[in-house]
């Protein structure tokens, strides 16, 4: 009856052709971003290329996916930055409207919805993505509609040289610094013979091989360099695969997955007690929730950014009681308030203008740091150079930060991380 | 000294310790510290020239091993060890690396690493493990493993969507998220009531039973009633699937979480093969209920009758079967499994949202090439794959390894269009 042998064959062939679609359009509209601010009232306004008079920054952060984490700690950095601009008068004599997005991670097509979204509610800037695989699918997209794309956490050496029209910026430093920095570390540390494993996306690609130019460069030796997919059901072949090269020290380059890979290391007796590991900004977080007590002592970890000062952390806290995790808060914030300034000073709040001043208020002009303080020296016609929370801040010509801070930084046995020692390196060197 | 102290020591694995250092920023220097397993190795002299070859400084490494050199600016530099200063019995690991050419960046040190093994004075450096060949077969049985590991895992869901198919027709595309809610109804009782994962393992395998009678009764059920087309319900299993995962998503977030017990276990040593007790008591878990689901299709009543719906369900039911009954007890003990393979899958590795819609593209592929529809070719297809998934990192980068399953399944299918334990089905 319903077993004719052709309508079985068919039904595989459906079968295979559909899952295939449904992997690539797997992530529709659930998990629907909450806006928290309403949209702008003047949103029958003219375009944003033109400017409506409102400066509108979307975030476009992770709610959900393999950087989750940073979410948090993320938006309540722009959060922070908005309602300080606002408290101070907002930008251009009208408070600044805040949109919440999320930017899912690469496995999902959140991000492009997102955006779709920002782009509709006349957004100027968009601050994000935190991952430089979901920013890569999004640039385009917002940089031809002349829109600012601003990124707190982006650190894909890629988008140094990204042909964005004048328009991506970020406050992170390229992995340019963080691989020489963690190399360095490494080789520090006395592992002759190195492994990497990384994510197989334009972050994880391109930080392993900064690390690997480090390593290499100072004496070390990469034995295994791995790059896994993601959203692999498990990691048992990757690590076997290092297992197999006998290395003394495993960089992990890697985000949430960290948490798959770490007991799969541990079980095939490369845990933290027998190799030196290493983390990342993308995997740095807080584990004691995790992790039975002592699992990761001992790992070392790099995270661009100089400390959060505690009155900083404090305010943050206002925003958001729950946060536990600071990173990227302070670029964030910086990335925010920039934004604002840069609007101020092109007297508009277009997405180009904004884009042409960003530079200039970064640097070279009388120094201040923060938005009320910046503002009054606009207002007197002066020339600015804002130095943020996250450091100095001055963009090089292709818009990224030309020097920048990294955090060294160890596990205790509570799986929590703490600071060993920060180091400030020029990106161009 | 200029620069801030800088104190480590780091021997035999143990941790560094840094006290101080806000020290760069303060002038360029190369540095390092020898070690041969371990030992610092003191007296060596290290030369540094710049790199047109003019002289810089020299350095003895110390008691601690430590040597620094301080270097006029940024630049690259070219750092010298002179291997006659070595003490007796110590090497260079690499010989050829003597000299290396070192980038000093603006305001930073830069360590410097000279690899030193124990070697005899002809300069012949003894490995220090046992070499390249034994390295490899231990990958392999280590990969032989996980392949069964996995395999195990896949075909406790296949075995449902094998039942499913073969007894209804429907392709049920949502069985993956019938693992990730069955692995997420135990980590409820496991960490929200607090049961043991010992005592929340069975009850969740009960309660996703229920979940999939329920799903059989009040949804598929009635849409064959009202005959439903087999490709409209393919496409709503499709809206099922992705419901139930956002669902998920929407309730427990999109980070992975662990179970309370038994996490990142320490790896023990069987022969050739790493493995961890919850990985071996999960597998012996799985053998078992594939065993006695195997049994019970075989000889019992309920096993006969299922698998004479699935031959020819208007037979089966002219001769006195309850059609309808039988379906649902497929979809609860299908959905039991799969719940079971969720909770195995969460404990030996992690719980998501997308762990079931990571191993569906598998549990399919196991399916299809033990055969559609029956239960025993989707045990021995997801074995397959299992095995080949992991086996082929060998040859192929791991990132790919779906990709070479997938290859099996396409090349199998090729010669044997009916899957490996599939009968040739009979037309007219």
């Amino acid at each position: 009856m319903i077993r004719i042998a052709p309508f079985g064959r068919v039904l595989a062939v459906a079968a295979a052709a559909s899952l295939a679609l449904t992997a690539c359009g797997g992530g529709e509209e659930t998990a629907s971003p909450a806006s928290s601010a309403p949209a702008a009232p003047a949103s029958s306004a003219p375009a944003a290329a033109a400017g409506d008079g409102v400066l509108t920054v979307g975030a476009l952060l992770p709610q959900t996916g393999d950087l989750a984490f940073l979410g948090p700690p993320e938006f309540a950095g722009v959060k922070l930055a908005v309602k300080e601009i606002n408290e101070a008068g907002g930008v251009l004599g009208k408070p600044v409207v805040e949109i919440d997005t999320d930017s899912g991670d690469t496995k999902t097509d959140i991000a492009s919805q997102s955006v779709d979204k920002l782009l509709q509610q006349n957004t100027d800037v968009v601050i994000g993505a935190a991952s430089s695989g979901v920013s890569k699918t999004v640039i385009d997209k917002i940089t031809n509609a002349g829109v600012v794309h601003f990124s707190p956490a982006n650190t894909s050496p890629e988008f140094t040289t990204y042909a964005d029209k004048g328009l991506y910026f970020r406050t992170a430093p390229s992995d340019v610094l963080q691989g020489r920095v963690l190399g360095d570390l490494i080789v520090q540390d006395g592992s002759d013979t190195v492994a990497i494993l990384n994510r197989q996306d334009s972050y994880g690609n391109g930080l392993a091989d900064e690390v690997e130019k480090s390593v290499s460069g100072g004496g070390g030796e990469i034995v295994v360099k791995t790059a896994y997919d993601p959203a692999a059901a498990d990691f048992s072949a990757d690590v076997a695969k290092i297992k197999e090269a006998n290395p003394k020290a495993i960089a992990l380059i890697a985000f949430n997955e960290t948490t798959k890979i770490i007991p799969e290391l541990k079980k095939q007796g490369l845990g933290p007690d027998k190799v030196k590991i290493y983390f990342v900004d993308g995997n740095l977080a807080d584990y004691s929730k995790d992790f039975p007590k002592g699992t990761l002592e001992g790992i070392k970890g790099t995270l661009p950014g100089a400390k959060a000062p505690d009155d900083f952390r404090q305010k943050l806290l206002s925003v958001d009681p729950a946060l536990t995790d600071w990173s990227y808060a302070p670029e964030s914030y910086d990335a925010t308030v920039l934004s604002a300034l840069a609007a101020e000073a092109a007297k508009s709040d277009a997405g180009t203008a904004v884009a042409s001043k960003l530079i200039d208020v970064s640097k070279g002009g009388e120094k201040c740091t923060d938005f009320a303080a910046c503002l009054a020296l606009l207002k007197e016609g002066k020339d600015i150079d804002y130095d943020g929370l996250s450091g100095p801040v001055e963009f090089s010509d292709a818009g990224d930060p030309s020097e920048a801070t990294i955090g060294i930084y160890q596990y205790d046995a509570e799986n929590k991380y703490a600071n060993i020692t920060y180091l400030s390196g020029k990106v161009a060197g | 000294m200029r620069r801030a102290v800088i104190a480590f020591t780091a021997f035999l694995g143990a941790l560094f310790i840094l006290l101080a250092s806000p020290a760069w920023a303060e002038g360029e220097s190369l540095r390092g510290t020898l070690q041969n397993q371990g030992q610092p190795v003191n007296g060596v002299k290290i030369s540094v020239t710049s790199g047109d070859g003019q002289p810089v400084g020299e350095a003895t490494s110390g008691a601690d091993g430590k040597w620094e050199v301080q270097v006029p600016a940024a630049g690259s530099y070219k750092v010298t060890l002179d291997q006659a200063t070595l003490p007796a019995g110590t090497v260079l690991k690499f010989k050829d690396r003597a000299t290396l050419s070192v980038q000093v960046f603006e305001g930073n040190y830069r360590n410097v690493l000279f690899a030193l093994a124990s070697g005899d004075a002809a300069g012949v450096a003894t490995p220090p493990d046992g070499g390249g060949s034994s390295a490899f077969w231990t990958r392999v049985a280590q990969l032989a493993f996980e392949g069964l590991s996995l395999g195990l895992i896949i075909a406790l869901g296949a075995l449902g969507i094998s039942l499913i198919f073969g007894t209804t027709g429907l392709t049920n595309f949502a069985h993956g998220e019938l693992l990730t809610v069955g692995a997420f109804i135990a980590f409820v009782l496991n960490s929200t009531f607090g049961l043991h994962l010992l005592i929340a393992t069975p009850l969740a395998v009960i309660v996703a039973a229920g979940f999939g009678y329920g799903q059989e009764r009040f949804f598929w059920g009635p849409l064959r009633n009202r005959k439903t087309g087999l490709v409209s319900m393919m496409i709503i299993s499709i809206g099922v699937a992705m419901f139930l995962r956002y669902l998920l998503l929407f309730l427990f977030g999109g980070e992975n979480v662990p179970y309370e017990q038994y996490v990142a276990q320490d790896g023990i040593k069987l022969g050739p093969v790493f493995t961890t007790p919850k990985s071996l008591i999960a597998m012996g878990i799985e053998i078992a209920v594939l065993i006695a689901v195997g049994l019970a299709l075989t000889f019992t009543r309920l096993g006969k009758a299922t698998r004479a719906v699935s031959d020819n369900p208007a037979l089966a039911a002219s001769s006195g079967i309850n059609v309808d009954r039988i379906i649902r007890i497929v979809w609860a003990m299908g959905t039991a499994v799969a719940g079971l393979a969720g909770i195995m899958l969460g404990t030996t590795q992690i719980l998501n949202f997308q762990m079931g819609q990571q191993v569906l593209l598998l549990m399919f592929a196991g399916v299809t090439l033990g055969g559609l529809g029956t239960a025993f070719g989707a045990l021995v297809g997801s074995l397959v794959v299992g095995m080949f998934v992991q086996i082929s990192t060998i040859w192929i980068p791991p990132e790919l390894k779906t990709v070479g399953a997938l290859a099996v399944l396409i090349l199998v299918l090729l010669v044997r269009p009916q899957g490996i334990l599939g009968r040739r089905e009979r037309i007219g």
